[in-house]
């Protein structure tokens, strides 16, 4: 028989095929696995060869051939893959299945922790410490009012103090010291106590006299001018026209306040003045984005997502045949649901408070909206998983249900049984979903296999 | 023994065919109406799962009839015990593979 050169061509473009799909089977198997598929070749183009009425269509079924070539070279990689793995022969069970949510849990967790934290601190530079007031007309703010309100009440729940000072200058002296002129914050008394922040060398307070004002002074200055003296609490300055004591000196943490003030005069609460810059501090609690109340915008979503469910998924999980799991089984089969929706629901609390916390700027009015939202959204999304998760899962070992084969088509075959079965892959139950439903084969249905389906099932170590 | 042995419907018509009499792949083929890309990865799954089992034909006598050697693939006591068992659960079957006319 002669070969067209067109034919030979061809020939070789299926050769070709099977060559590269060769390439993907593993190399132990890769010569037999070649000889049989050229073997088969050889089958088929003889077989077309046969049909020369119909060539194109032999040729189209003869490169289909080889297609399928590369099905069988990538099935037997995940093959090789799989024995290399032995994890994944357990990916269907119901442990793997929990594990993976808590990770998955544990993973939002710390991303909303995180993030909380990053948003403290982003709230932090955004509104402390902040310029209140210029000219001593609080509408004369040198920022947009509006914003810095809403910026104040978004985040009010994070701070557990506020306080002001305004920057003057004053000469002090004393007995050891000339007269200089000094930078001074003037502040209420308990300044320091609401911002928590430390005085430091504070022995000789108890002796102070309360009748006068305190003074703190800047680190720089207890160096500079008084020469790291320890004990300089009760050491007496006169400022401006009054008398102070000096209670102690300022730590690490006041450094860096607006004003750069070589000492704190602490006194009743002073005036706002029109020629002094008045500043506003406010002290973060140590509490981040998730202990400020929004908490309740997650969980909000989540009671709604609960809600709507109904109406996008059914809640069944089908009917059982004649035979019916025992209650433990049946027990622990809604326990795993339980769990499955709990963990869900957890995940997705922390999921909303990421979102919302990383999509836009924390503490903005739509960082609400979008937890709210997107609680909402992702609780719909994550039960209805779990529930149709559970609905092919096997009521007796909680394996997902595998090897879905479709039987029958609708058009086909009217009134017959039509839709998908899956088998446990123990053995335990065979599913059936319908692929129309109708009045009487609904519901998926549940079907436990006898003990004469057991041997096939049987695992080599019994 | 079958471990973990998929019996679904593809795998009841491959090993009713292989019953039947069509015994390697390409008639397999041809009497299921199943794809290449179907029908191999499946007989291997079987051979592996113990349904099957397959043999090359001898050189000689595929050389005598000017033709590659085939695979030929056959029944265990296992896959006739599965097939048996797939009887109950895809009766149709039975009707879709009738016997082949020429067995090799």
């Amino acid at each position: 028989m002669t070969i067209s050169p067109l034919e030979s061509a061809i020939r070789r473009a299926h050769l070709g095929l099977l060559w590269g799909a060769s390439l993907l089977v593993p190399g132990w198997r890769r010569s037999q696995w070649s000889q049989e598929w050229r073997t088969e070749l050889w089958y088929v183009l003889r077989e077309c060869s046969c049909k020369a009425s119909a060539r194109p269509r032999s040729i189209r079924e003869a490169t289909a051939f080889c297609l399928g070539a590369y099905q069988d070279a990538i099935w037997l990689r995940r093959r090789s893959w799989q024995k290399q793995r032995p994890l994944s022969r357990v990916a269907g069970s119901a442990y793997v299945c929990l594990l993976l949510l808590i990770g998955a849990l544990l993973f939002t967790w710390g991303i909303a922790h995180m993030s909380s934290r990053v948003a403290a601190g982003m709230s932090r530079i955004q509104v402390y410490p902040r310029r209140v007031s210029d000219t001593g007309t609080p509408c004369d703010c040198p920022f947009d009012l509006a914003v810095g309100r809403a910026s104040f009440e978004a985040a009010r729940l994070l701070f557990d103090g506020f306080s002001h000072y305004e920057i003057t200058q004053e000469t002090v002296w004393s007995e050891k010291m000339p007269r200089t002129k000094w930078t001074l914050a003037q502040a209420r008394s308990d300044f320091f106590d609401v911002l928590h922040l430390p005085v430091l060398f504070t022995d000789g307070v108890t002796r102070v006299p309360d009748s006068l004002p305190h003074v703190v002074l800047s680190q720089d200055t207890w160096i500079r001018n008084f020469g790291r003296k320890p004990n300089i609490a009760g050491a007496k300055l006169h400022v401006g026209s009054v008398d102070a004591i000096v209670v102690g000196v300022t730590s690490g943490d006041s450094m860096g306040f607006p004003g750069t003030a070589k000492a704190w005069l602490l006194g009743p609460d002073p005036q706002i003045a029109s020629s002094k810059l008045e500043f506003v501090v406010g002290h973060l609690s140590r509490v981040g984005y998730l202990d400020d109340g929004r908490w309740s915008l997650s969980v909000g979503g989540i009671l709604l997502g609960l809600l709507v469910l109904p109406f996008v998924s059914r809640p069944s999980i089908g009917e059982y045949g004649s035979q019916k799991p025992s209650l433990a089984r049946r027990g622990r089969f809604w326990a795993f649901l339980l769990a499955k929706i709990t963990i869900s629901s957890a995940i997705v609390f922390y999921a909303s408070v990421d979102l919302g916390c990383l999509l836009v700027p924390p503490f903005s009015p739509s960082s609400a909206y979008i937890q709210a939202t997107s609680s909402a959204a992702l609780c719909l999304l994550g039960l209805t998983w779990a529930w149709r998760d559970q609905k092919h899962r096997c009521p007796i070992c909680l394996r997902r249900m595998a090897h879905p084969v479709r039987v029958g088509q609708p058009s086909r075959t009217f009134l017959e049984w039509n839709g998908t079965e899956l088998i446990c892959e123990r053995g335990h139950i065979l599913l059936h979903v319908p692929e129309v439903p109708t009045s009487w084969f609904g519901a998926q249905r549940w079907l436990c296999l006898d003990g004469s389906w057991r041997f096939l099932f049987a695992r080599p170590n019994g | 023994m079958a471990r973990d042995s998929r019996l679904t419907h593809n795998t009841a018509l491959i090993l009713k065919a292989i019953d039947s009499g069509f015994v390697y792949g390409f008639s397999i083929m041809e009497m299921t109406g199943l794809p290449s890309g179907t029908i191999y990865p499946a007989m291997r799954r079987m051979e592996e799962d113990q349904l099957i089992r397959s043999r090359w034909e001898r050189q000689a006598i595929a050389d005598r009839e000017q033709r590659p050697p085939r695979k030929y693939y056959q029944l265990t006591s296992t896959g006739k015990a599965t097939l048996e068992a797939s009887r109950k659960r895809y009766p149709l079957i039975e009707r879709m593979v009738p016997n082949a006319e020429a067995k090799p």
